[in-house]
C-alpha cells in the first residue's frame, strides 16, 4: 500500500504554486484538489499554477481531474494555469484526443511563464474594471 | 498370404515350432492362418522324402497336385519354401537334386506356384552350391534380393554350350564396367551436391534481413569443410573487414586454396581452405577444379553482401541527413520561431516536425512559432490533421502557432474538408505571419529615420 503523496503548495504573492514531484494516484489527486481549494480561500489567491513537469504520462483520468480542479478553483475565485507539459506527453495527449478537456485551461511552458500569465490576467482584469 | 496364396513351409533344420515362433514374432497371426489352411508347416518326409526316397519327377508331381488343390480351395496360387538341408543326407535319390532343380525351371513358369529353396552355404559343399546358383533365376543372398546373372536354362544345364557361357562372361565384363562408371558418376555428383549446399546455405543467410556481415562470415566459415571433398581434414578461415573467423580444427598447412574478397574494387579479405593431410594431386594441388570455382563463388557472394550492406547503410545515413535538413527550426527573434517546411509531410515527418518544434519551444522559451508551408505541395486532410495536432501540442507548451503559406488551391481544399480550423491561426504569407507574431508578442516595428539627427 503506497502512502498518499502530498503535493507541496507554496504561496507567491497572490498566486499558489503546486509542484507535482512524482506520479499521482486517484487519492493523491483528490487530496491535492481539497488542499488547493482550502488554501485558495485561506490565502485569497487569484491564481494557481500546477507544475506537471515531472509527469511523463497525462492520461484521460489525469486530464479529467485537472479539468475538475480548474473548475472548482474558478468557483473559488482563482484562475488555474498548467505548466511544464513535456513534449512527448503533449504529442501523446494530442494523438489520444485528450485535448478537448483542457481546451479551456491556459497552459504555459514553465513556472516563469505561468506567473507572467497570471500577472497579465490580473492587469487585464484591472483594466476591465477601469 | 496377403495375396491369397497358400503357403507351405517345409522345415528340416529348424523345427516346425521354431518356424511358427519366428512367424509370430514378425506379426503373423499363426493360429488363424493355420486353421484356414493358408499356412502349412510340413516336414521333409511329407514332401521331399516321401516314401523314403527323393525322386525329382514325383516331387514335381507332388507340387502340381498341391497347386491344383490350393486353387480348388480358393487360393490364387501356391507358394512353397523348403529347407534343403536333408540333401546332405544319405537317402537314396539325393544325387538327383540338381536334376530336380533344373526341371523345376521348366515346370514352374506354367503353373501358379512359386518356390524358394533354402540352402545353408556353410553346410553344403561349394560345387553343389555353385550348381544351385546356376539353376535358380533369382537369388537371395544376405540382404540382396536380385535376379541372377549366373542363371542358365535347364536345356543348357543338361547340355552346356560354350558360346552361351562366353556370352554371359562378356556381359559380366560390360556390366561391371557400367557399375564402375556409375560409381564414379555418383561420386562426382555427390561432390557437386556438397558444393551446391554450401552456396545455397550462404544464399539463404544473405536473403534474411538483419543478419550482420560478421554473422554471415562466421557461418560461412562453418559451411566450408563439409563442402570440400575430404571434409574430415578440411579447415577454413575467412577474413573480411577486420573480422577473422576460423573453424575449430584450423591449422595452416602447405595444402592451401584461397580466394581474395574484393569489395567495391578494394581487397577487403580472404577465404582460405587448408587440408590437414596430404592428398593425391588433382587440379590445384589436392583440390578439384570445381573447388576452385566454389571458393571463388563464396568470395564473390561475401563481397556482394558486404557491398549491399554498405549501400543500405549509406542510404539510411542519407535519409537521416535529409530528415535533419528538412525540419529546420529557426529562432528568428526573441521568443519567435520560424519553421519553413518543404516537400511532403507524411505521418513520420509530421511526428518529427512536431517533436522538433516542441523541443525548440522549450529550449528557446518561444511563445510564437510561424509554420510556413509554402513549400508543401499537397495539403490534404492527412496533412491538415498533422498541422492541427502540431498546433494543439504547441499550445500545451504555452506557444501559439501561426500557419502561413497556404496556396489558394490548398485553402480551398482545406475549407472543403470541413475540419475544425477555428483554433488554427493563419496568415497569408511568411511576412504577414511574422508581423502578426510580433504583434502577439507585444512588439511594434518602427522605422528609424537615419537622416533625423
Amino acid at each position: 500500500m503506497t502512502e498518499t503523496v502530498k503535493v507541496p503548495v507554496l504561496k507567491q504573492g497572490d498566486c499558489l504554486i503546486a509542484t507535482i514531484q512524482s506520479a499521482l494516484i486517484d487519492t493523491d489527486w483528490e487530496r491535492l484538489s481539497d488542499d488547493l481549494s482550502e488554501k485558495t480561500g485561506k490565502w485569497r489567491a487569484r491564481g494557481v499554477i500546477l507544475d506537471v513537469t515531472v509527469l511523463d504520462i497525462l492520461d484521460s483520468f489525469a486530464t479529467r481531474i485537472l479539468h475538475t480542479i480548474a473548475q472548482t478553483l474558478k468557483l473559488r475565485g482563482a484562475e488555474t494555469v498548467i505548466v511544464g507539459i513535456q513534449p512527448e506527453v503533449a504529442i501523446a495527449m494530442v494523438q489520444l484526443g485528450l485535448m478537448a478537456r483542457l481546451e479551456s485551461i491556459p497552459t504555459g511552458l514553465d513556472l516563469e511563464e505561468g506567473l507572467a500569465f497570471l500577472q497579465q490576467q490580473t492587469e487585464t482584469d484591472r483594466r476591465h474594471v477601469g | 498370404m496377403d495375396r491369397g496364396e497358400q503357403c507351405v513351409y517345409i522345415a528340416d533344420n529348424n523345427t516346425a515350432a521354431e518356424i511358427l515362433k519366428a512367424m509370430r514374432k514378425e506379426g503373423i497371426d499363426v493360429e488363424t492362418v493355420t486353421k484356414s489352411g493358408a499356412l502349412t508347416v510340413a516336414g521333409k518326409r511329407d514332401a521331399y522324402l516321401r516314401g523314403g526316397r527323393f525322386d525329382p519327377d514325383s516331387m514335381i508331381d507332388f507340387l502340381n497336385e498341391s497347386t491344383d488343390s490350393a486353387k480348388a480351395a480358393g487360393f490364387s496360387a501356391l507358394r512353397v519354401t523348403g529347407e534343403m538341408t536333408w540333401a546332405l543326407g544319405s537317402e537314396p535319390g539325393v544325387e538327383r537334386l540338381m536334376e530336380y532343380e533344373a526341371k523345376l525351371n521348366t515346370f514352374l513358369p506354367d503353373h501358379d506356384v512359386l518356390a524358394i529353396c533354402q540352402y545353408n552355404k556353410n553346410r553344403f559343399p561349394d560345387d553343389l552350391i555353385l550348381n544351385v546358383v546356376r539353376t535358380h533365376p533369382m537369388i537371395i543372398f544376405g540382404e540382396i534380393i536380385s535376379d541372377n546373372p549366373n542363371y542358365i536354362t535347364p536345356e543348357e544345364f543338361f547340355d552346356p554350350k560354350p558360346e552361351l557361357e562366353l556370352k554371359r562372361t562378356l556381359q559380366n565384363v560390360v556390366d561391371r564396367d557400367e557399375s564402375r562408371r556409375n560409381s564414379r558418376l555418383i561420386h562426382v555428383l555427390s561432390e557437386r551436391v556438397k558444393e551446391l549446399n554450401c552456396l545455397y546455405g550462404i544464399t539463404k543467410m544473405v536473403a534474411v534481413e538483419d543478419v550482420s556481415l560478421a554473422e554471415i562470415t562466421k557461418r560461412t566459415t562453418e559451411l566450408i569443410p563439409p563442402s570440400w571433398q575430404y571434409s574430415d581434414i578440411t579447415c577454413a578461415r575467412i577474413r573480411l573487414n577486420g573480422h577473422d573467423y576460423k573453424t575449430m580444427n584450423f591449422k595452416e598447412t602447405i595444402w592451401k586454396q584461397s580466394a581474395e574478397i574484393t569489395v567495391s574494387g578494394q581487397k577487403s579479405g580472404e577465404v582460405e581452405v587448408y587440408y590437414l593431410e596430404e592428398k593425391p594431386e588433382l587440379y590445384e594441388g589436392p583440390f578439384l577444379k570445381e573447388e576452385r570455382e566454389l571458393i571463388e563463388g563464396i568470395s564473390v557472394l561475401l563481397a556482394k553482401t558486404a557491398e549491399r550492406q554498405k549501400a543500405e547503410q549509406f542510404v539510411r545515413e542519407q535519409q537521416q541527413m535529409i530528415r535533419e535538413l528538412s525540419t529546420p527550426v529557426m529562432p528568428v527573434s526573441d521568443r519567435l520561431l520560424v519553421l519553413p517546411i518543404i516537400g511532403t509531410i507524411d505521418s513520420r515527418r509530421a511526428r518529427q516536425l512536431t517533436m522538433e518544434l516542441l523541443r525548440s519551444i522549450r529550449e528557446h522559451r518561444a511563445k510564437v512559432a510561424v509554420l510556413d508551408i509554402t513549400g508543401v505541395a499537397t495539403v490534404d486532410s492527412a496533412v491538415a490533421n498533422h498541422i492541427i495536432q502540431t498546433v494543439q501540442a504547441a499550445r500545451l507548451l504555452g506557444a501559439i502557432v501561426i500557419v502561413t503559406g497556404l496556396s489558394p488551391q490548398n485553402s480551398q481544399t482545406l475549407a472543403g474538408l470541413g475540419l475544425d480550423l477555428s483554433r488554427v491561426k493563419t496568415a497569408g504569407d511568411l511576412r504577414s505571419g511574422i508581423e502578426e507574431a510580433n504583434r502577439l508578442l507585444g512588439y511594434t516595428i518602427v522605422k528609424t529615420d537615419a537622416e533625423a539627427a
